[in-house]
């Protein structure tokens, strides 16, 4: 309640404006502010906001813990800061120092409204604030921490659908260009890429283009092979294309074996084939194993 | 055997469907291929539709009972597609090297019977051999 914490209560309230210049004040000196690339005026709003709305969660808490009720505006401001300095490429480090430094403006508040010195009931008073503060900041901590961790996710979706461009060229049939080099995780993103594609798009028929890759050597055609068997095992055919003539010679020659894989040398023959498959023609057993 | 374990074998036109379920061991898939063969013998189907989408896990003792049935299957005369394969697991058996190169695949139950249509039409223009 009110009584139990006066010293904090006036601090928010009566010497609210005291306590942000100071917290400001901390964060300007300190030189964290410079790193912020985020602007003195939104440094300026987000700590008044927050203070206002952590005046009001003290005046009605009893207990001085951010997990409460009472401070649910307070968390959600908090949860908002952290979404949008996730964006600004703020570090951990400096949300942190940021309410680092509120607590030591607070400090320095109470110690200035006591004149320098603290009695008992003073001192209790600042164990208290120094708590709360420091749930505030390990709770705004955690969310930008979380935030963090959803923004990494969705780059690492957004790289895998640049580096595995899966194109859809006909109904049923898929087209992947393969571009660059083709190592063993390289293999797997495009592995697990093109048989989601196969599946949601129900593809029949799925064409490789390798003209894109450099250098065929055994390894990368054993990466080639399994992800082309993969396919197959979701009842996709696969045209190998764009093998060029040095290619078709290097690879016999080093003796890579596809076994029975179609392969056509541009992508327009590739097509050609897919068509015929898709056409209801009779098959024989080997087009389909 | 519980009905998690129990693979149900079915009449789906000219073809049996085939849905491995559950935790395939040396007994359940012997009690399995009696029944496909029995059932294949009794009905005289076109082709087999192994369906293996309810398949999540798979090793090599499941690319080894694939391989079996479908051979069962074709010394029977009829022919044999598996179908619903999971991308998890299709990348899981290429990468333990399981060779299943002689099987024929389909994305779902439909396109595989469309292909059992189309190597039985096939089939069917073979001329024997005297």
């Amino acid at each position: 309640m009110q009584a139990d914490n006066p010293r904090l209560t006036k601090l928010l309230n009566e010497d609210r404006q005291l306590l942000l210049t100071e917290w400001l004040r901390q964060v300007e000196e300190k030189g964290t502010l410079g790193a912020f690339r985020l602007g003195i005026p939104e440094v300026r709003l987000r700590s008044a906001d927050l203070l206002n709305l952590l005046a009001g969660a003290v005046a009605k808490a009893e207990s001085r813990d951010v997990d409460d009720h009472e401070f649910d505006l307070v968390r959600e401001n908090l949860e908002q800061l952290a979404r949008d300095w996730t964006r600004g490429g703020l570090l951990p480090t400096q949300i942190a120092s940021f309410f680092m430094m509120l607590k030591d403006a607070v400090l320095v508040r109470l110690l200035v409204a006591g004149d320098g010195a603290l009695d008992a009931e003073a001192g209790k008073e600042v164990i208290e604030a120094s708590r709360l503060v420091r749930g505030i900041a390990l709770y705004a901590l955690e969310a930008f921490l979380r935030e963090r961790d959803v923004t990494i996710e969705r780059q690492r979706e957004e790289i895998l659908e640049i580096s595995v461009p899966v194109m859809q060229v006909w109904d049923h049939v898929l087209a992947l260009p393969i571009v660059g080099t083709l190592d063993s995780s390289r293999t797997h993103m495009v592995m697990e890429k093109l048989l989601e594609s196969i599946a949601r798009k129900e593809a029949q028929v799925v064409i490789l283009d390798i003209g894109g890759v450099p250098a065929i050597d055994t390894l990368v055609a054993q990466h080639l092979i399994k992800t082309m068997e993969a396919a197959r095992l979701m009842g996709a055919m696969t045209i190998l294309s764009g093998i060029r003539p040095e290619t078709a010679q290097t690879m016999v020659h080093l003796g890579i074996d596809f076994g029975l894989i179609h392969s056509r040398a541009s992508l327009r023959d590739a097509l050609r084939l897919a068509f015929k498959h898709l056409n209801k023609e009779p098959l024989r057993v080997e087009d389909v194993r | 055997m519980t009905s998690e374990e129990f693979s149900p074998v079915i009449r789906l036109g000219k073809n049996l469907l085939v849905s491995l379920r559950g935790n395939l061991d040396d007994e359940t898939v012997l009690e399995l291929e009696s029944r496909v063969t029995s059932e294949i013998g009794r009905m005289t189907p076109q082709g087999v539709l192994l369906d293996v989408s309810g398949l999540l896990i798979v090793d090599s003792f499941i690319g080894r009972v694939l391989g079996r049935l479908v051979a069962m299957i074709r010394l029977l005369g009829a022919e044999a597609v598996v179908v619903g394969m999971q991308p998890a697991v299709a990348i899981t058996l290429v990468e333990l090297g399981i060779r299943m190169d002689h099987i024929a695949t389909a994305l779902d139950a439909e396109r595989g019977m469309t292909i059992l249509e189309r190597l039985g039409d096939r089939r069917g223009r073979e001329t024997p051999r005297s």
